[in-house]
């Protein structure tokens, strides 16, 4: 079995409900994409730099007030 | 505007002006009248006793001074988040981009005092260890920028700014930047874009200026009159500066009063005045009319019935506990003739207009509310457009990258809250409840 060094590192999550592991600095829209939970987005994409200003993809994050754009947050 | 007129509180003893002290001087902007009243000594005592930053940031703290420009964050903590010997390029930056209807407090102070900025400004510089300052004076106050220039060319002849000040091995520059008047560029993060040439739009935050500004450099922004109080608390200490205004809010604050007064101006009172103590310098409501409604920091910031304002002081805690807050200080009265919904048509399309575009739901949602809210006073409302307005106003707020989104659902949602009945009978009756309207 093959061991990588970062999986020390891997950071436990929840979206939906489902427990996840996944790799750190990595954006909330990335990991759903991985798993194939969907949200809806105009304007991310993963060529392109990070503008944040649709705010299509807002999601509810546990202990912050405001919904957050899933492009811009990393997980955590 | 005629001398003496502007700053009224000064003319009773118990109050204690420090942004306006030279207004009712004569050649109040000149460097003369600044040191005459023990200007620039300051600076030069901290440059010849090498007094510590720490020891500044701690008296600022001690003085209680919060942010001025309307979010009132304490300054000393701000202050203390820019490491003043991290190595590289710092800024200081002031914020004169005042462009909400009915402020007119910066332009005052950079009119008859623009010496204590830059004095407060290189208090800052010191204490941040910045090099380099701007002073972003919004657009349409040509006559106040003129001021400040010509303050920056005495100030630079006397050597109170530029390469090593007073002869001391401390170097800052000071530039007036004049905007060309979007209110969207007091936004830091926008009037930092804005600087560096850009187009006028917030940043993403994090990262905070404190850590990523101007050209990705450590920068501090803070409003005009929060430099300009800086030079008073270092002479006469932040404990004194305290015990002028009450718990949780030091010092004086300047109340652009305008609106329904017989004497509108602008009043640099001690917070903690209680509203009618103001009402009463401010000359009471005109033409002896009764008092409606007061928004008192400005259209961001909600408005409260005449009922809720009397009984409130003005500081941070109190207008607080009423459901609003300081915001500016633009205090904008209103009489018993005034219609709510064409005011709030004509406050909704200041944030229509100077929205930025930027995220979807301001661009769209104050496009929206403005349509909405011309289409009652058209007289063509349907009885569902004040839910309607309700969630539209609730979906901008909070969804936004900056603060103008949230500034732009409050006055919709406060004047609906309060002045419902008025909205409902403009709604099913097609005119207005009082009998006047204006637009």
């Amino acid at each position: 079995m093959v061991k990588v060094w970062w999986l020390k590192l891997m950071i436990k999550i929840k979206i939906n409900g489902k427990d996840l592991e996944v790799k750190p600095k990595t954006s909330i829209i990335e990991v759903a994409d991985q798993v194939g939970i969907d949200i809806p987005r105009f304007c991310y994409h993963k060529k392109l730099s990070v503008a944040a200003n649709c705010r299509m993809c807002l999601v509810e994050v546990k202990n912050f007030a405001k919904p957050l754009p899933a492009c811009a947050t990393q997980v955590m | 505007m005629e001398k003496g007129r502007q700053n009224k509180a000064f003319e009773k003893k118990e109050t204690f002006p420090i942004c306006l002290r030279t207004s009712h001087l004569d050649d109040s902007a000149s460097l003369k009248t600044y040191l005459d009243i023990g200007g620039y000594q300051q600076i030069q005592r901290i440059l010849r006793e090498k007094i510590s930053p720490e020891k500044l940031i701690e008296e600022i703290k001690i003085s209680g001074l919060r942010g001025r420009g309307g979010a009132g964050f304490p300054t000393g903590i701000k202050w203390s988040f820019i490491q003043n010997d991290s190595p590289g390029t710092k800024y200081i930056v002031c914020n004169s981009d005042e462009g909400e209807p009915g402020t007119f407090k910066d332009r005052e102070i950079i009119k008859n005092n623009p010496h204590q900025i830059i004095e407060g400004m290189t208090i800052a510089a010191y204490i941040m260890g910045a090099q380099v300052g701007y002073n972003y004076i919004h657009g349409e106050i040509w006559e106040e920028y003129e001021s400040f220039e010509n303050a920056l060319a005495e100030a630079k002849k006397a050597n109170f700014l530029g390469k090593s000040i007073c002869g001391f091995n401390f170097d800052f520059e000071l530039f007036a930047f004049h905007g060309y008047g979007a209110y969207i560029c007091g936004e830091e993060t926008a009037l930092i874009e804005s600087i560096e040439g850009k187009k006028g739009q917030p940043r993403f935050k994090p990262p905070f200026p404190a850590t990523y500004g101007i050209y990705g450099r450590p920068t501090n922004v803070n409003n005009t009159e929060t430099y300009a109080s800086i030079p008073w608390i270092i002479q006469n200490g932040g404990e004194s500066f305290a015990n002028i205004g009450v718990e949780n809010s030091g010092g004086t604050k300047i109340f652009s009063v305008s609106g329904h007064v017989e004497n509108p101006g602008n009043y640099e009172i001690p917070l903690g005045m209680p509203f009618n103590e103001l009402l009463k310098l401010a000359g009471g409501v005109w033409k002896g009319r009764t008092l409606k409604a007061v928004i008192p920091g400005g259209p961001s910031t909600p408005v409260l019935p005449a009922s809720e304002i009397m009984k409130t002081t003005l500081d941070y805690d109190g207008l607080k506990n009423a459901g609003s807050s300081v915001g500016a200080g633009s205090l904008i009265v209103m009489d018993d003739t005034t219609c709510m919904v064409s005011t709030l048509k004509r406050l909704s399309y200041f944030f229509y207009e100077e929205s930025c575009g930027q995220c979807t739901p301001c661009r769209e949602g104050t496009g929206w509310v403005y349509r909405v809210i011309k289409r009652i006073v058209e007289g063509k409302g349907k009885p569902e457009d004040m839910e309607l307005l309700q969630d539209v106003s609730q979906k901008i707020s909070g969804r936004t990258i900056c603060a103008l989104g949230d500034a732009a659902a409050v006055p919709v949602l406060s004047f609906i809250k309060y002045f419902k009945s008025e909205f409902e009978y403009f709604i099913k009756n097609g005119k207005s409840m009082v009998a006047k309207t204006h637009d």
